[in-house]
């Protein structure tokens, strides 16, 4: 198996810490000499002369010396996480309301060190919305000096759902944003008759072109790097399984993950706790058209709703995203606000026509708190924690393709570091972190070491939250599946799960060995505040109108992939 | 009652009180009316359809009239040979079936099922029993077809009560645009 993967990605070594500018990113000489010298360094690792590549992040290790693979990810102990939202919407979606800059500093306000502005892809947004938005993400990101700001898109997947794509400031940016837009959303080329809805299977082979191109701006040297995430993907159940393993393999680099946990996380606050009294997230669909069979509603489940928070395809063990994983293919999960209007804020849309100008205007101030609002601020309620070697655009899409990557509700958490190595027989010594991979040979152990740093302080709703249980989650690599639209991974479960200790500070320090291991496996984990759990420890469905999101609290750590040899 | 089921490809999405709407206006002019609706999705083909499915309270009408008025493509009238699948085996869901008006507000299992042609109440993780109270959200039931029997699927709701999975009004971002 292999991705084609042609360069390592260790060449953000001309930025400068701590500043948001990062001038050579889209620069075409720039990218190609760095992209020059990667490759030596790489060379010099293939061989034997050290192994300092980091974050190569696809999974597929290099060939190297004794014909030992290079592991990803190599464990350093050092990684810091920056906290972030890749899915935030302001007045310039038809369905949102709030000025750039306001995001933007409630962003700050709450603590995060890097967002994306994602307004909704269309025709209208293509034409008359980029202009306007892009001068205000830039005015953003001089005021805001300590935040990474990036222009993005909410791309309307054709035949399916809506999904993140951005890219860091750049020469090119904005311009490969709009003609991707004008080529490949769904709502643009329904528009354009191209395809008969922006959600029906004959947009398929448009999803797929779209993300090759945004490959080839990278490859081009026309950008330095470009990521897509599939966002809300179970809501409507019309993300197949075929479809999110064709977008993984048309583009590895770029479609490299999902919302673990949607945004709208206010949506399911009780009536009488003023809240809006709908499903958390607005999950609250069932089947149509364009929905995928296999996800049908049951006695046993329903895809169509959250679970503690998350989705389904996430917050399943043994589901959909175990199905991808044990493929030994990456996929990461996220979480983000996906921040429309706000839960109790006084404002409401502008009275600007979207369709005309691509913009409501600026909002009005109804002097009233609105508890039909479903949504928190960005860095309210859910954070994307990325290991991210330096406060840069790329360093932290780097991160974020590398899968070094936590899904985190509620400041449950505020990082965790993970090492996975060989500690019997031989194998990789040092060990990987979050989205690594790392090798043992035959019959030898591998122990997983966490090191948990709790919630320092109370989150936005003034509460400090208590991380009680922590679940160690794994199963085998079983290769490729046969059946493109497989959704399960039924040897997926549970290995342990570590009660914390109520009186636990600052830290906890959680080991598990796997010992005499015979065959390639992957782990992940996740914890939660153990409020809401069923007598399996998983997270419970999600009840419309019966949901205070800060009292089922939980985090989801991406996985490393261990290597048998042998 | 007609038990010839006729059937139309819609050529357009069609919510269900549009479908109704339509329906109950193509067939009126000819002195009919659709006593039981149903929808199923057609993937045969990479865009999926939604036909629909009606049995009249007399003899059918010119079907390709009505789909005319629907803005759909005739399927075909089911009335000769084995019944389709959406009809008498799986996949099928209930638009308008017999005591469909019976019911707007919370009522208990056993109630549902013996007062509308529902055949049985399932709930996503189980734990009902026939006093369980279900809130119908102003008697708006969507049953499905599974094994031939009407069953309506409800999961867990505020209050300790019951709500169908299926809703009429599901958040529509973009105001559902797209």
């Amino acid at each position: 198996m292999g991705h084609g993967h042609d360069h390592p990605h260790d060449h953000d070594h001309t930025e400068v810490a701590g500043s948001w500018r990062d001038p050579e990113a889209g620069d075409r000489l720039s990218v190609s000499r760095r992209r020059f010298l990667a490759g030596a360094v790489a060379a010099g690792a293939a061989a034997g002369l050290g192994s300092t590549v980091a974050g190569l992040g696809q999974g597929v290790a290099a060939a190297a010396p004794k014909g030992r693979p290079t592991p990803v990810n190599p464990w350093t102990g050092t990684n810091r996480f920056l906290a972030g939202d890749h899915h935030i919407h302001t007045q310039f979606s038809p369905d949102a309301q709030y000025e750039v800059e306001t995001q933007v500093s409630k962003a700050a306000e709450y603590g995060l060190d890097w967002m994306v502005v994602t307004d909704h892809g269309g025709t209208a947004h293509q034409k008359y919305s980029i202009d306007q938005v892009t001068p205000r993400i830039e005015a953003s990101r001089e005021a805001h000096r300590d935040l990474l700001v990036y222009q993005g898109l909410e791309w309307n997947i054709p035949g399916a759902e809506h999904a993140t794509v951005f890219l860091p400031p750049g020469a090119n940016s904005v311009e490969i944003l709009r003609a991707f837009e004008a080529g490949y959303d769904g709502s643009v080329l329904a528009d354009q008759k191209k395809v008969v809805r922006s959600t029906s299977g004959d947009g398929e082979p448009f999803a797929l072109e779209a993300l090759r191109y945004l490959d080839q701006q990278v490859r081009g040297g026309r950008a330095e790097i470009a990521l897509m995430f599939a966002n809300h993907p179970a809501r409507r159940g019309i993300d197949s399984p075929h479809e999110i393993r064709n977008w993984r393999d048309a583009a590895p680099e770029v479609a490299v993950g999902m919302e673990g946990a949607p945004g709208h996380q206010a949506a399911g606050i009780p009536l009488d706790m003023r809240g809006p009294g709908k499903a958390r997230g607005y999950y609250d669909f069932a089947p149509t058209e364009d929905s995928f069979p296999g996800y049908a509603p049951s006695a046993t489940e329903n895809p169509y709703r959250t679970y503690g928070g998350f989705d389904w395809m996430t917050a399943k063990v043994g589901g959909l995203w175990d199905s991808l994983l044990a493929e030994g293919r990456p996929w990461w999960v996220t979480s983000t606000s996906d921040s429309h209007q706000v839960w109790l804020d006084t404002l409401e849309p502008g009275e600007q026509p979207y369709a005309t100008t691509g913009s409501r205007g600026t909002p009005i101030d109804t002097g009233v708190q609105q508890t039909g609002y479903g949504d928190f601020w960005p860095g309210y309620y859910s954070s994307t924690l990325v290991a991210a070697q330096r406060r840069t655009y790329v360093s932290v899409m780097r991160g974020l393709q590398a899968g070094q990557v936590i899904a985190v509700h509620g400041r449950l958490i505020e990082g965790m570091d993970v090492r996975v190595r060989a500690t019997r027989g031989d194998g990789d010594a040092r060990g990987v972190t979050l989205g690594g991979r790392t090798h043992v040979q035959r019959g030898g152990d591998v122990q997983v070491e966490l090191t948990i740093e709790l919630a320092a302080g109370p989150n936005a709703a003034g509460m400090v939250p208590k991380l009680a249980k922590v679940d160690l989650i794994s199963g085998p690599v079983t290769g490729a599946a046969a059946d493109r639209d497989t959704l399960s991974a039924p040897q997926t479960s549970v290995v342990e799960t570590f009660e914390v200790p109520a009186g636990a500070r600052k830290r906890v320090r959680l080991e598990h060995t796997f010992r005499n291991v015979q065959q390639s496996f992957y782990l992940r984990v996740r914890g939660s505040d153990g409020n809401q759990l069923d007598s399996a420890g998983n997270p419970l469905i999600d009840v419309a109108g019966a949901e205070d999101p800060f009292a089922d609290l939980w985090f989801y750590a991406n996985p490393v992939f261990v290597d048998v040899l042998g | 009652m007609s038990a010839v089921w006729q059937a139309v490809v819609l050529g357009r999405a069609l919510s269900d009180d549009h479908l109704t709407a339509a329906l109950d206006g193509a067939l009126a002019p000819r002195g009919r009316r659709a006593v039981e609706v149903r929808t199923h999705v057609d993937r045969s083909s990479a865009v999926a359809r939604t036909v629909v499915s009606w049995r009249t309270d007399g003899h059918p009408a010119d079907d390709a009239r009505v789909a005319t008025d629907l803005d759909g493509e005739v399927l075909g009238p089911a009335g000769d040979g084995p019944p389709p699948p959406w009809l008498d085996g799986s996949g099928g869901r209930c638009v308008r079936f017999p005591g469909d008006d019976a019911l707007s507000g919370v009522h208990p299992v056993a109630e549902i099922v013996a007062v509308t042609a529902i055949d049985r109440v399932d709930a996503v993780g189980g734990g009902l029993d026939g006093d369980s109270p279900v809130d119908t959200l102003g008697g708006w039931l969507r049953p499905t077809v599974v094994d031939g029997q009407l069953v309506l699927l409800v999961e867990p709701a505020e209050a300790g009560r019951w709500r169908p999975v299926e809703i009429r009004d599901p958040h529509q971002c973009c105001g559902g645009a797209h």
